[in-house]
């Protein structure tokens, strides 16, 4: 019987991962490990653990590291990737405190959306450059392999840039604006 | 000293009002859920998040560490300002319910 299992897994909505996590917690395997796209767990009993995401936060001078903080508070810390740290507690044990901590939350969307605004701002100078000068020099240089390679090379590029951001990276801007705007009411 | 003559939250008062005494963070989540009778259930990062403000308002200090099994913890307590705080919104809130007491008007 296996006890391991890797899942690949890619979550722009940290309430949606730990659903997910939660879930498969239920279905008898423990998170203890992710990258951010590969998800390890271990062999448990269903439902044995439930998981909660948090984010770090910053160190006050002189003040106790959160982790340290909160493990002292009796939750069991699993891992941390980035801002994110992922906390479990015994079932038995009971439910978490309702989380308050919109404003990290916030804090952590803000960074994912202007990370994915700087991806889809330099993608777009890519395709930029790719029609408005290399397809013009290999269209109007004289005609030889490198010259018609570029062409469809930039042509390519340009085409698979913008169905990227269409498909792939607007919906993640959109799905993080709605969610900041959500978190904005809830704070205000 | 900072003042403030704005009303403290629920998890705020509570939370002075049990740093009265040396605590450090799992002691104060305790101590709140007791004087609530469990109704304040404060979570790890609402907690942190309140301590770090208290502390930058110099309502409550740092005040030693206790060691035990799971490791060294930080204690707090109020300071004089956070006191002073705490009773001045008692007051105010003495002064809610007496209004309410002899406004509220009973069917």
């Amino acid at each position: 019987m296996k006890n391991d299992r890797i899942a690949i897994n890619w979550f722009v909505d940290f309430d949606k991962e730990e659903q997910w996590i939660n879930e498969m917690s239920k279905k008898g395997w423990r998170f203890w490990h992710t990258n951010g796209v590969i998800y390890r767990f271990k062999k448990c009993e269903p439902g044995e653990f439930i998981y909660q995401i948090d984010f770090d936060e910053k160190q006050r001078e002189g003040g106790e590291d959160y982790v340290v903080f909160r493990s002292s508070c009796g939750d069991i810390f699993v891992h941390q990737c980035k801002h994110k740290i992922y906390w479990k507690r015994k079932c038995v044990d009971g439910e978490f405190e309702a989380e308050n901590n919109v404003a990290a939350k916030l804090r952590l969307t803000n960074k994912a959306f202007n990370f994915h605004l700087n991806s889809f701002i330099g993608l777009t100078i890519i395709a930029a450059i790719a029609y408005l000068i290399l397809m013009p020099l290999g269209r109007y240089l004289p005609e030889n392999g490198v010259t018609s390679w570029l062409t469809d090379f930039s042509c390519g590029l340009t085409y698979g840039i913008i169905l990227s951001q269409m498909v792939i990276i607007l919906p993640v801007l959109r799905k993080l604006r709605k969610k900041m705007n959500q978190m904005v009411e809830q704070i205000f | 000293m900072k003042n403030t003559n704005t009303a403290l939250t629920e998890a705020i008062y509570y939370i002075l009002l049990a740093l009265q005494e040396p605590l450090h963070g799992y002691g104060i989540m305790q101590k709140t859920s007791m004087l609530s009778s469990g109704r304040l259930s404060l979570s790890a990062g609402t907690l942190y998040g309140a301590i770090s403000n208290l502390l930058d308002k110099g309502w409550i200090a740092p005040c030693g560490e206790s060691s035990d099994s799971e490791g060294r913890k930080k204690m707090y307590l109020n300071t004089e300002a956070g006191n002073q705080v705490l009773r001045a919104e008692f007051e105010r809130l003495e002064e809610l319910v007496d209004n309410g007491k002899k406004y509220i008007k009973t069917k």
